[in-house]
Protein backbone atom coordinates (compact mmCIF):
# COMPACT_ATOMS: atom_id res chain seq x y z
CA UNK A 1 0.00 0.00 0.00
CA UNK A 2 3.37 2.48 0.55
CA UNK A 3 3.74 4.52 -2.23
CA UNK A 4 4.79 2.64 -5.61
CA UNK A 5 6.32 5.32 -7.30
CA UNK A 6 8.78 5.24 -4.31
CA UNK A 7 9.45 1.58 -4.18
CA UNK A 8 10.37 1.63 -7.70
CA UNK A 9 12.58 4.26 -7.34
CA UNK A 10 14.80 2.20 -4.72
CA UNK A 11 14.37 0.03 -1.83
CA UNK A 12 15.53 2.82 0.14
CA UNK A 13 12.34 3.57 0.83
CA UNK A 14 10.45 7.28 2.14
CA UNK A 15 10.22 8.93 5.22
CA UNK A 16 7.41 11.27 6.39
CA UNK A 17 6.68 14.70 8.18
CA UNK A 18 3.47 17.09 8.61
CA UNK A 19 3.52 19.63 5.93
CA UNK A 20 2.44 22.56 8.02
CA UNK A 21 0.53 25.45 6.67
CA UNK A 22 3.20 28.02 5.58
CA UNK A 23 1.86 30.83 7.27
CA UNK A 24 2.13 29.25 10.83
CA UNK A 25 5.30 27.87 10.20
CA UNK A 26 8.72 27.98 8.32
CA UNK A 27 9.79 24.43 7.07
CA UNK A 28 13.40 23.52 7.11
CA UNK A 29 14.05 19.65 5.89
CA UNK A 30 17.79 18.66 7.52
CA UNK A 31 19.38 15.63 5.48
CA UNK A 32 22.45 15.02 7.20
CA UNK A 33 24.54 11.43 5.53
CA UNK A 34 26.22 11.28 9.23
CA UNK A 35 22.78 10.54 10.52
CA UNK A 36 22.68 7.70 8.57
CA UNK A 37 26.52 6.22 7.94
CA UNK A 38 29.51 6.36 8.64
CA UNK A 39 31.20 5.27 5.84
CA UNK A 40 33.18 8.37 3.89
CA UNK A 41 32.06 7.05 0.22
CA UNK A 42 28.97 7.02 0.78
CA UNK A 43 27.15 9.39 -1.79
CA UNK A 44 22.98 10.65 -1.40
CA UNK A 45 20.16 12.41 -3.62
CA UNK A 46 17.15 12.90 -1.92
CA UNK A 47 13.87 14.48 -3.43
CA UNK A 48 11.31 16.08 -1.50
CA UNK A 49 7.59 15.72 -2.31
CA UNK A 50 4.59 17.71 -0.79
CA UNK A 51 1.33 16.28 -0.89
CA UNK A 52 -2.34 17.65 -0.13
CA UNK A 53 -4.47 14.42 -1.86
CA UNK A 54 -5.09 11.68 -4.00
CA UNK A 55 -4.20 13.97 -7.40
CA UNK A 56 0.16 13.65 -7.40
CA UNK A 57 2.45 15.63 -5.70
CA UNK A 58 2.05 19.52 -5.45
CA UNK A 59 5.31 19.51 -5.46
CA UNK A 60 8.46 17.98 -6.17
CA UNK A 61 12.30 19.10 -5.30
CA UNK A 62 15.45 16.82 -5.86
CA UNK A 63 18.29 18.00 -4.23
CA UNK A 64 21.27 16.74 -6.45
CA UNK A 65 23.95 14.47 -5.11
CA UNK A 66 25.13 15.03 -1.74
CA UNK A 67 28.40 12.93 0.01
CA UNK A 68 29.60 12.25 3.18
CA UNK A 69 30.57 15.14 5.01
CA UNK A 70 28.02 17.38 3.37
CA UNK A 71 25.01 19.11 4.99
CA UNK A 72 22.14 19.78 3.62
CA UNK A 73 19.45 22.00 5.13
CA UNK A 74 16.02 22.34 2.80
CA UNK A 75 14.15 25.45 3.44
CA UNK A 76 10.92 25.27 1.51
CA UNK A 77 10.68 29.24 2.27
CA UNK A 78 13.38 29.12 -0.60
CA UNK A 79 11.97 27.33 -3.31
CA UNK A 80 8.91 30.04 -3.89
CA UNK A 81 6.39 26.53 -3.56
CA UNK A 82 2.21 26.14 -3.18
CA UNK A 83 1.29 25.64 0.39
CA UNK A 84 -0.61 23.15 1.44
CA UNK A 85 -4.41 23.83 2.46
CA UNK A 86 -4.84 25.41 5.86
CA UNK A 87 -5.58 24.08 8.54
CA UNK A 88 -4.91 20.73 8.04
CA UNK A 89 -1.85 21.19 5.80
CA UNK A 90 -0.05 17.93 4.21
CA UNK A 91 2.26 15.16 3.92
CA UNK A 92 6.16 16.08 3.36
CA UNK A 93 7.62 13.39 1.76
CA UNK A 94 11.64 12.97 2.50
CA UNK A 95 13.20 10.46 -0.16
CA UNK A 96 17.18 10.14 0.29
CA UNK A 97 18.11 7.90 -1.71
CA UNK A 98 21.61 6.14 -0.55
CA UNK A 99 23.83 5.76 -4.40
CA UNK A 100 26.39 3.72 -3.63
CA UNK A 101 24.80 0.58 -2.42
CA UNK A 102 21.67 -0.52 -1.76
CA UNK A 103 20.31 -1.23 1.24
CA UNK A 104 21.93 -4.70 3.35
CA UNK A 105 18.08 -5.71 4.18
CA UNK A 106 15.39 -5.67 1.84
CA UNK A 107 13.96 -2.45 2.36
CA UNK A 108 15.17 0.05 4.43
CA UNK A 109 14.60 3.53 5.16
CA UNK A 110 17.36 6.98 5.81
CA UNK A 111 15.38 8.78 8.69
CA UNK A 112 15.60 12.52 8.28
CA UNK A 113 14.46 15.66 10.27
CA UNK A 114 12.25 18.34 9.88
CA UNK A 115 12.68 22.02 11.88
CA UNK A 116 9.39 23.75 11.80
CA UNK A 117 9.92 27.13 12.91
CA UNK A 118 6.76 28.85 14.05
CA UNK A 119 5.91 32.19 12.30
CA UNK A 120 4.52 33.54 15.87
CA UNK A 121 7.15 32.07 18.04
CA UNK A 122 7.40 28.30 18.95
CA UNK A 123 7.75 25.61 16.46
CA UNK A 124 8.91 21.87 16.79
CA UNK A 125 11.79 19.68 15.79
CA UNK A 126 11.14 16.19 14.67
CA UNK A 127 12.36 12.73 13.26
CA UNK A 128 10.81 11.78 9.65
CA UNK A 129 9.01 8.46 10.54
CA UNK A 130 8.35 6.01 7.64
CA UNK A 131 5.20 3.41 7.08
CA UNK A 132 7.89 0.32 6.06
CA UNK A 133 11.32 -0.24 6.77
CA UNK A 134 11.23 -0.18 10.31
CA UNK A 135 13.52 -2.51 12.20
CA UNK A 136 11.69 -2.62 15.16
CA UNK A 137 8.60 -5.03 15.34
CA UNK A 138 5.31 -3.53 15.71
CA UNK A 139 2.61 -5.52 17.72
CA UNK A 140 -0.51 -4.21 16.22
CA UNK A 141 -0.76 -1.52 13.13
CA UNK A 142 -4.39 -0.39 14.33
CA UNK A 143 -3.61 1.17 17.52
CA UNK A 144 -0.85 4.15 18.87
CA UNK A 145 -0.80 6.09 21.73
CA UNK A 146 -0.84 9.58 22.74
CA UNK A 147 0.36 9.41 26.75
CA UNK A 148 0.06 12.99 28.33
CA UNK A 149 -2.60 15.25 26.33
CA UNK A 150 -4.28 17.71 27.86
CA UNK A 151 -7.45 19.87 27.60
CA UNK A 152 -8.52 22.55 29.77
CA UNK A 153 -9.14 25.88 29.90
CA UNK A 154 -5.04 27.07 29.85
CA UNK A 155 -4.02 24.44 27.42
CA UNK A 156 -4.97 22.15 24.38
CA UNK A 157 -3.55 19.64 22.26
CA UNK A 158 -3.21 19.75 19.05
CA UNK A 159 -2.98 16.66 17.22
CA UNK A 160 -1.89 15.80 13.98
CA UNK A 161 -2.75 12.54 11.79
CA UNK A 162 -0.79 11.65 8.41
CA UNK A 163 -1.96 9.01 5.73
CA UNK A 164 0.97 8.46 3.46
CA UNK A 165 -1.11 5.65 1.47
CA UNK A 166 -3.26 5.39 -1.75
CA UNK A 167 -6.55 5.27 0.35
CA UNK A 168 -8.70 6.53 3.12
CA UNK A 169 -8.10 5.92 6.63
CA UNK A 170 -10.88 5.62 8.90
CA UNK A 171 -9.19 6.66 12.61
CA UNK A 172 -10.78 7.12 15.53
CA UNK A 173 -9.69 9.25 18.81
CA UNK A 174 -10.23 7.86 22.74
CA UNK A 175 -9.16 9.52 25.62
CA UNK A 176 -8.33 8.13 29.27
CA UNK A 177 -8.18 10.13 32.39
CA UNK A 178 -5.67 8.87 35.26
CA UNK A 179 -8.90 8.41 37.26
CA UNK A 180 -10.28 5.94 34.86
CA UNK A 181 -12.97 7.59 32.68
CA UNK A 182 -12.76 7.24 29.12
CA UNK A 183 -14.54 9.35 26.16
CA UNK A 184 -14.67 7.70 22.83
CA UNK A 185 -14.53 9.21 19.30
CA UNK A 186 -16.69 8.58 16.37
CA UNK A 187 -14.87 7.11 13.43
CA UNK A 188 -13.36 10.10 10.68
CA UNK A 189 -11.59 9.92 7.42
CA UNK A 190 -8.41 10.73 6.67
CA UNK A 191 -7.96 11.32 2.85
CA UNK A 192 -5.11 9.59 0.62
CA UNK A 193 -1.70 11.54 0.99
CA UNK A 194 -3.46 14.04 3.07
CA UNK A 195 -2.96 15.57 7.19
CA UNK A 196 -5.81 15.61 9.13
CA UNK A 197 -5.35 18.18 12.46
CA UNK A 198 -7.96 19.34 15.36
CA UNK A 199 -7.49 20.76 18.74
CA UNK A 200 -8.65 17.18 21.10
CA UNK A 201 -11.60 19.35 22.64
CA UNK A 202 -12.99 19.64 19.00
CA UNK A 203 -12.68 16.15 17.90
CA UNK A 204 -13.92 14.93 21.59
CA UNK A 205 -16.18 18.00 22.81
CA UNK A 206 -17.02 16.12 26.09
CA UNK A 207 -12.89 15.52 26.89
CA UNK A 208 -12.44 18.93 28.67
CA UNK A 209 -14.56 18.26 31.43
CA UNK A 210 -13.61 14.55 31.88
CA UNK A 211 -10.21 15.53 32.78
CA UNK A 212 -11.04 18.90 34.78
CA UNK A 213 -10.43 16.78 37.87
CA UNK A 214 -7.34 15.14 36.76
CA UNK A 215 -5.62 19.13 35.93
CA UNK A 216 -6.26 18.41 32.46
CA UNK A 217 -3.76 15.73 31.71
CA UNK A 218 -4.96 12.10 30.31
CA UNK A 219 -4.17 10.02 27.31
CA UNK A 220 -5.39 9.41 23.93
CA UNK A 221 -5.14 6.27 21.65
CA UNK A 222 -5.79 6.45 17.85
CA UNK A 223 -7.38 3.43 16.40
CA UNK A 224 -6.98 3.26 12.54
CA UNK A 225 -8.14 0.91 10.11
CA UNK A 226 -4.17 1.11 8.48
CA UNK A 227 -1.38 2.74 10.19
CA UNK A 228 -0.96 6.38 10.52
CA UNK A 229 1.73 8.51 11.83
CA UNK A 230 -0.30 10.70 14.48
CA UNK A 231 1.58 13.59 16.04
CA UNK A 232 0.76 15.61 19.19
CA UNK A 233 1.56 19.19 20.67
CA UNK A 234 0.38 21.11 23.25
CA UNK A 235 -0.32 24.85 22.85
CA UNK A 236 -1.23 27.29 25.70
CA UNK A 237 -3.84 29.32 25.56
CA UNK A 238 -2.74 32.40 23.44
CA UNK A 239 0.41 31.23 23.13
CA UNK A 240 2.26 29.29 19.87
CA UNK A 241 2.78 25.31 19.74
CA UNK A 242 6.21 25.00 21.15
CA UNK A 243 6.90 21.35 20.99
CA UNK A 244 5.77 18.36 18.88
CA UNK A 245 6.31 14.01 19.07
CA UNK A 246 5.32 11.48 17.38
CA UNK A 247 2.91 9.31 18.71
CA UNK A 248 3.98 5.83 20.62
CA UNK A 249 3.31 2.44 17.94
CA UNK A 250 2.38 -0.47 20.09
CA UNK A 251 5.96 -1.93 20.05
CA UNK A 252 6.09 -6.23 20.77
CA UNK B 1 21.84 8.09 51.88
CA UNK B 2 18.72 7.80 49.63
CA UNK B 3 15.39 9.19 50.88
CA UNK B 4 12.39 6.78 49.93
CA UNK B 5 9.47 9.22 49.60
CA UNK B 6 6.14 8.77 50.88
CA UNK B 7 2.75 9.40 48.92
CA UNK B 8 1.89 13.60 49.23
CA UNK B 9 -1.45 15.03 49.53
CA UNK B 10 -1.75 15.75 45.42
CA UNK B 11 -2.52 12.96 43.84
CA UNK B 12 -0.01 13.94 40.83
CA UNK B 13 2.93 14.18 43.02
CA UNK B 14 5.05 9.75 43.74
CA UNK B 15 3.77 7.52 45.10
CA UNK B 16 5.18 5.28 47.49
CA UNK B 17 4.11 1.22 48.14
CA UNK B 18 5.95 0.28 51.07
CA UNK B 19 5.48 -3.47 50.76
CA UNK B 20 8.21 -6.18 51.60
CA UNK B 21 11.41 -4.74 53.81
CA UNK B 22 10.56 -1.22 54.80
CA UNK B 23 11.63 0.92 51.77
CA UNK B 24 13.51 3.56 53.32
CA UNK B 25 15.83 0.88 54.48
CA UNK B 26 16.70 -0.46 51.23
CA UNK B 27 19.11 0.12 49.02
CA UNK B 28 19.05 -1.86 45.75
CA UNK B 29 15.14 -1.88 44.78
CA UNK B 30 15.82 -3.89 41.99
CA UNK B 31 16.50 -7.31 43.77
CA UNK B 32 15.15 -5.46 47.67
CA UNK B 33 18.88 -5.77 48.68
CA UNK B 34 18.46 -3.77 53.23
CA UNK B 35 20.99 -1.18 53.56
CA UNK B 36 22.00 -3.94 56.68
CA UNK B 37 22.99 -6.68 54.56
CA UNK B 38 25.46 -3.85 52.79
CA UNK B 39 27.04 -3.06 55.90
CA UNK B 40 27.13 -6.21 57.47
CA UNK B 41 29.23 -7.33 54.10
CA UNK B 42 31.60 -4.65 54.25
CA UNK B 43 32.04 -5.71 58.18
CA UNK B 44 33.16 -9.20 56.76
CA UNK B 45 35.61 -7.89 54.49
CA UNK B 46 34.11 -6.43 51.26
CA UNK B 47 35.96 -3.68 50.01
CA UNK B 48 34.96 -3.06 46.35
CA UNK B 49 31.28 -2.76 44.59
CA UNK B 50 32.62 -5.90 43.12
CA UNK B 51 32.53 -7.40 46.91
CA UNK B 52 29.22 -6.26 47.39
CA UNK B 53 27.79 -7.82 44.28
CA UNK B 54 29.14 -10.93 44.67
CA UNK B 55 27.83 -11.20 48.63
CA UNK B 56 24.96 -9.46 48.28
CA UNK B 57 23.52 -9.35 45.05
CA UNK B 58 22.75 -5.23 45.28
CA UNK B 59 24.31 -3.71 41.96
CA UNK B 60 23.87 -6.69 39.31
CA UNK B 61 20.37 -5.65 37.92
CA UNK B 62 20.31 -1.87 36.79
CA UNK B 63 23.33 -0.36 38.85
CA UNK B 64 21.29 2.19 39.96
CA UNK B 65 22.86 1.99 43.37
CA UNK B 66 26.04 2.29 42.73
CA UNK B 67 26.80 5.52 44.33
CA UNK B 68 25.06 4.29 47.46
CA UNK B 69 27.35 1.21 47.65
CA UNK B 70 30.07 3.44 47.39
CA UNK B 71 29.08 6.02 49.89
CA UNK B 72 28.40 3.00 52.50
CA UNK B 73 31.84 1.55 51.18
CA UNK B 74 33.66 5.22 52.20
CA UNK B 75 31.56 5.51 55.58
CA UNK B 76 32.80 2.09 56.56
CA UNK B 77 36.69 2.12 55.23
CA UNK B 78 37.95 5.51 54.62
CA UNK B 79 40.32 6.15 52.52
CA UNK B 80 41.14 2.82 51.80
CA UNK B 81 38.15 2.96 49.37
CA UNK B 82 38.88 3.86 45.79
CA UNK B 83 36.42 4.66 43.37
CA UNK B 84 36.01 2.56 39.96
CA UNK B 85 34.95 4.31 37.35
CA UNK B 86 33.67 1.37 35.52
CA UNK B 87 31.17 -0.98 37.03
CA UNK B 88 31.53 -4.45 36.48
CA UNK B 89 28.43 -6.88 36.34
CA UNK B 90 29.96 -9.93 38.39
CA UNK B 91 31.54 -13.13 36.29
CA UNK B 92 29.05 -15.07 34.52
CA UNK B 93 26.50 -12.35 34.67
CA UNK B 94 27.20 -9.94 32.14
CA UNK B 95 24.01 -9.13 30.40
CA UNK B 96 21.26 -6.99 32.59
CA UNK B 97 18.22 -8.91 33.03
CA UNK B 98 16.37 -5.83 33.84
CA UNK B 99 13.61 -3.88 31.09
CA UNK B 100 15.70 -1.22 29.35
CA UNK B 101 15.63 1.81 31.89
CA UNK B 102 14.33 4.46 30.15
CA UNK B 103 15.59 8.36 31.00
CA UNK B 104 14.46 11.85 30.57
CA UNK B 105 15.43 15.26 31.56
CA UNK B 106 14.04 16.72 35.10
CA UNK B 107 14.05 20.54 35.09
CA UNK B 108 12.76 22.52 38.35
CA UNK B 109 13.66 25.75 38.61
CA UNK B 110 17.11 25.37 36.16
CA UNK B 111 19.48 28.48 35.71
CA UNK B 112 16.65 30.13 37.69
CA UNK B 113 13.92 29.80 35.23
CA UNK B 114 9.99 28.89 35.84
CA UNK B 115 9.84 25.41 34.49
CA UNK B 116 8.60 22.34 36.08
CA UNK B 117 8.69 18.50 34.72
CA UNK B 118 5.33 16.11 34.91
CA UNK B 119 5.59 12.22 33.44
CA UNK B 120 2.87 10.68 32.23
CA UNK B 121 2.95 6.50 31.79
CA UNK B 122 0.04 5.37 29.84
CA UNK B 123 -0.77 1.72 30.16
CA UNK B 124 -2.90 1.40 27.65
CA UNK B 125 -4.98 -1.60 27.38
CA UNK B 126 -2.51 -3.90 27.62
CA UNK B 127 -2.63 -6.77 30.22
CA UNK B 128 -5.55 -6.61 32.72
CA UNK B 129 -3.08 -6.36 35.82
CA UNK B 130 -1.64 -2.96 36.58
CA UNK B 131 1.64 -2.19 35.15
CA UNK B 132 4.17 -1.10 37.49
CA UNK B 133 7.53 0.49 37.74
CA UNK B 134 9.92 2.09 39.71
CA UNK B 135 11.11 5.90 39.10
CA UNK B 136 14.55 6.88 40.23
CA UNK B 137 15.35 10.75 40.73
CA UNK B 138 19.16 10.86 40.14
CA UNK B 139 21.13 14.15 40.61
CA UNK B 140 23.88 14.69 37.96
CA UNK B 141 26.51 13.09 39.16
CA UNK B 142 24.30 10.12 39.27
CA UNK B 143 23.56 9.98 42.82
CA UNK B 144 19.85 8.72 43.74
CA UNK B 145 18.16 10.95 45.86
CA UNK B 146 14.61 9.46 45.97
CA UNK B 147 13.09 6.11 44.46
CA UNK B 148 8.83 5.56 44.02
CA UNK B 149 6.61 2.62 43.43
CA UNK B 150 4.22 3.54 41.10
CA UNK B 151 1.85 1.77 38.44
CA UNK B 152 -0.45 2.74 35.65
CA UNK B 153 -4.20 0.81 35.89
CA UNK B 154 -4.94 -0.73 32.93
CA UNK B 155 -6.26 1.56 30.60
CA UNK B 156 -4.60 4.44 32.65
CA UNK B 157 -2.20 6.82 33.12
CA UNK B 158 0.13 7.55 35.71
CA UNK B 159 0.79 11.06 36.12
CA UNK B 160 3.82 12.20 38.16
CA UNK B 161 4.45 15.62 39.72
CA UNK B 162 8.16 16.89 39.21
CA UNK B 163 7.87 20.32 40.03
CA UNK B 164 9.96 22.61 42.69
CA UNK B 165 7.00 22.17 44.91
CA UNK B 166 7.65 18.17 44.78
CA UNK B 167 11.43 18.05 44.18
CA UNK B 168 13.38 20.96 44.64
CA UNK B 169 14.74 20.29 47.47
CA UNK B 170 16.22 17.43 46.14
CA UNK B 171 17.84 18.96 43.02
CA UNK B 172 19.94 21.75 44.03
CA UNK B 173 20.87 23.07 40.94
CA UNK B 174 17.04 22.68 39.34
CA UNK B 175 17.97 19.64 37.34
CA UNK B 176 18.16 16.08 37.72
CA UNK B 177 17.10 12.51 36.08
CA UNK B 178 13.95 10.61 35.89
CA UNK B 179 14.72 6.69 35.37
CA UNK B 180 12.05 4.56 35.23
CA UNK B 181 12.75 0.85 35.59
CA UNK B 182 9.63 -1.48 34.65
CA UNK B 183 9.01 -4.52 36.74
CA UNK B 184 8.50 -6.90 34.04
CA UNK B 185 9.64 -6.59 30.17
CA UNK B 186 6.54 -7.61 29.04
CA UNK B 187 3.84 -4.67 29.25
CA UNK B 188 4.75 -3.75 25.46
CA UNK B 189 4.79 -0.24 24.79
CA UNK B 190 4.77 1.68 28.32
CA UNK B 191 6.50 4.26 26.97
CA UNK B 192 6.57 7.43 29.36
CA UNK B 193 6.14 10.83 28.42
CA UNK B 194 7.12 13.79 29.83
CA UNK B 195 6.13 17.65 30.00
CA UNK B 196 8.70 20.82 30.61
CA UNK B 197 5.72 22.93 32.25
CA UNK B 198 6.35 27.18 31.95
CA UNK B 199 3.43 29.90 32.65
CA UNK B 200 3.63 29.88 29.43
CA UNK B 201 3.71 26.28 27.21
CA UNK B 202 3.95 22.56 28.20
CA UNK B 203 6.13 20.51 26.02
CA UNK B 204 5.67 17.07 25.16
CA UNK B 205 8.52 14.63 24.26
CA UNK B 206 9.46 10.59 25.02
CA UNK B 207 11.81 8.74 26.91
CA UNK B 208 14.93 7.56 25.40
CA UNK B 209 15.50 4.20 26.50
CA UNK B 210 18.77 2.46 27.84
CA UNK B 211 20.53 -0.12 25.64
CA UNK B 212 19.73 -3.54 25.93
CA UNK B 213 23.23 -4.23 27.04
CA UNK B 214 25.05 -1.58 28.84
CA UNK B 215 28.06 -3.58 29.43
CA UNK B 216 28.24 -3.66 25.27
CA UNK B 217 30.31 -0.84 23.88
CA UNK B 218 31.93 -0.66 20.89
CA UNK B 219 31.48 1.72 17.30
CA UNK B 220 28.45 2.99 15.69
CA UNK B 221 27.23 2.80 12.46
CA UNK B 222 25.61 5.68 12.58
CA UNK B 223 26.38 9.74 14.84
CA UNK B 224 23.65 10.82 16.63
CA UNK B 225 22.82 13.80 16.15
CA UNK B 226 20.34 17.16 15.93
CA UNK B 227 18.89 19.49 13.39
CA UNK B 228 19.30 23.00 13.66
CA UNK B 229 17.37 24.87 11.61
CA UNK B 230 17.75 28.70 11.48
CA UNK B 231 15.56 30.64 13.62
CA UNK B 232 13.45 33.58 14.03
CA UNK B 233 15.27 35.39 16.81
CA UNK B 234 18.39 34.00 19.43
CA UNK B 235 17.52 31.13 21.52
CA UNK B 236 18.89 29.41 24.12
CA UNK B 237 20.11 25.93 22.80
CA UNK B 238 21.10 22.78 25.50
CA UNK B 239 22.32 19.41 24.77
CA UNK B 240 21.41 17.44 27.44
CA UNK B 241 22.48 13.97 27.46
CA UNK B 242 23.17 10.86 29.96
CA UNK B 243 25.75 7.79 29.64
CA UNK B 244 23.65 5.03 29.60
CA UNK B 245 26.54 2.58 28.89
CA UNK B 246 28.78 1.14 32.19
CA UNK B 247 31.66 2.15 29.98
CA UNK B 248 33.02 5.59 31.29
CA UNK B 249 32.27 8.27 28.14
CA UNK B 250 35.67 9.51 27.46
CA UNK B 251 37.50 12.32 25.05
CA UNK B 252 33.90 12.85 23.43
CA UNK B 253 32.81 15.73 21.30
CA UNK B 254 30.03 18.00 19.95
CA UNK B 255 30.82 18.60 16.42
CA UNK B 256 28.96 21.65 15.00
CA UNK B 257 28.69 21.70 10.86
CA UNK B 258 26.49 24.23 9.26
CA UNK B 259 25.62 23.33 5.66
CA UNK B 260 28.08 26.75 4.37
CA UNK B 261 30.96 24.68 6.15
CA UNK B 262 31.11 26.56 9.56
CA UNK B 263 32.15 24.31 12.39
CA UNK B 264 33.24 24.20 15.68
CA UNK B 265 34.07 21.22 18.23
CA UNK B 266 32.71 21.17 21.85
CA UNK B 267 34.67 18.73 24.44
CA UNK B 268 31.90 17.42 26.50
CA UNK B 269 32.72 16.48 30.06
CA UNK B 270 33.57 12.92 31.19
CA UNK B 271 30.67 10.60 32.26
CA UNK B 272 30.33 7.96 34.18
CA UNK B 273 27.35 5.19 33.98
CA UNK B 274 23.70 7.41 34.44
CA UNK B 275 25.75 10.47 35.00
CA UNK B 276 24.20 13.65 33.01
CA UNK B 277 25.65 16.57 31.34
CA UNK B 278 24.35 19.53 29.93
CA UNK B 279 25.74 21.34 27.19
CA UNK B 280 24.83 25.38 26.71
CA UNK B 281 25.24 25.14 22.83
CA UNK B 282 24.40 28.67 22.17
CA UNK B 283 27.45 29.73 24.89
CA UNK B 284 30.10 28.04 22.38
CA UNK B 285 28.39 28.91 18.71
CA UNK B 286 27.34 32.31 17.61
CA UNK B 287 25.56 31.04 14.91
CA UNK B 288 23.86 28.70 16.87
CA UNK B 289 22.47 31.49 19.57
CA UNK B 290 21.75 33.67 16.81
CA UNK B 291 19.50 31.08 14.43
CA UNK B 292 21.25 32.39 11.52
CA UNK B 293 22.99 29.33 10.28
CA UNK B 294 21.03 25.55 9.80
CA UNK B 295 23.18 22.41 10.29
CA UNK B 296 24.03 19.57 12.50
CA UNK B 297 25.48 18.89 15.74
CA UNK B 298 26.99 15.60 16.25
CA UNK B 299 28.54 13.56 18.45
CA UNK B 300 32.27 12.48 18.07
CA UNK B 301 33.70 9.80 17.41
CA UNK B 302 30.33 7.64 17.20
CA UNK B 303 31.22 5.37 20.14
CA UNK B 304 29.09 5.64 22.99
CA UNK B 305 25.06 5.03 23.90
CA UNK B 306 23.60 7.85 25.18
CA UNK B 307 19.54 9.01 26.38
CA UNK B 308 19.91 12.35 24.34
CA UNK B 309 17.64 15.39 24.01
CA UNK B 310 18.18 18.79 23.05
CA UNK B 311 16.21 21.80 24.41
CA UNK B 312 15.77 24.77 23.13
CA UNK B 313 14.59 27.73 25.04
CA UNK B 314 13.18 30.93 24.20
CA UNK B 315 13.50 32.98 27.40
CA UNK B 316 11.95 35.97 27.09
CA UNK B 317 8.14 33.92 25.77
CA UNK B 318 9.23 30.99 28.27
CA UNK B 319 8.30 28.87 25.38
CA UNK B 320 10.84 25.86 25.20
CA UNK B 321 11.11 22.80 22.40
CA UNK B 322 12.27 19.44 23.24
CA UNK B 323 13.22 16.95 21.21
CA UNK B 324 15.03 12.82 22.02
CA UNK B 325 18.04 11.91 19.84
Amino acid sequence: MARSASLATSRWLPSYAWWPPSDEYALTVVLSPYHVTTEPAAEFEATIRGFAGAGGPLFEHRTGVYRFGDEVAVELDELDLPGPPAPHGGVVEIHPIRLDRPPSRTVDFLGQWVHAEGRSGGGYIIPTIPVRGQEKRIDRDDLQVLPGVMSSPDVETEVVLLNPIDAPVEARITVSSPSGMIVEGGWFTVEPWSAWRSPLSDALPRVRRMLAEDGGVGSAAVYSSHKVLPYFGLRGKGMPLSCMDHGAPIFT
Amino acid sequence: MLKFRRRRDSSTAPASAPTGPAQADVVCHCLQVPYGDVRRAIARGATSIADLQRKTKACTRCFGCRFELEALLREQLGDSFHHEARVVPPKGDDRTRVPQPMYMPVLAGYRGYDVDTRLIVFNWEGPPQPAGFRLDLLLPGAERVAAWREEAPSGRSAVIDLSREQVGNLLPEGLGLAKIVLDRPDVGSLRPYFHLLTPTSVTTTHEKKGPKNPSRYGARSYHWLFPIGRSRGSEEVYFHFVNTQLEPMRDQRLLWQSVDGESASIPLPPTEFEQTAIVPLHEHVASVAAGTKAGTVRLDPPLFKVAGFMLRHDPEAQLWRVQHL
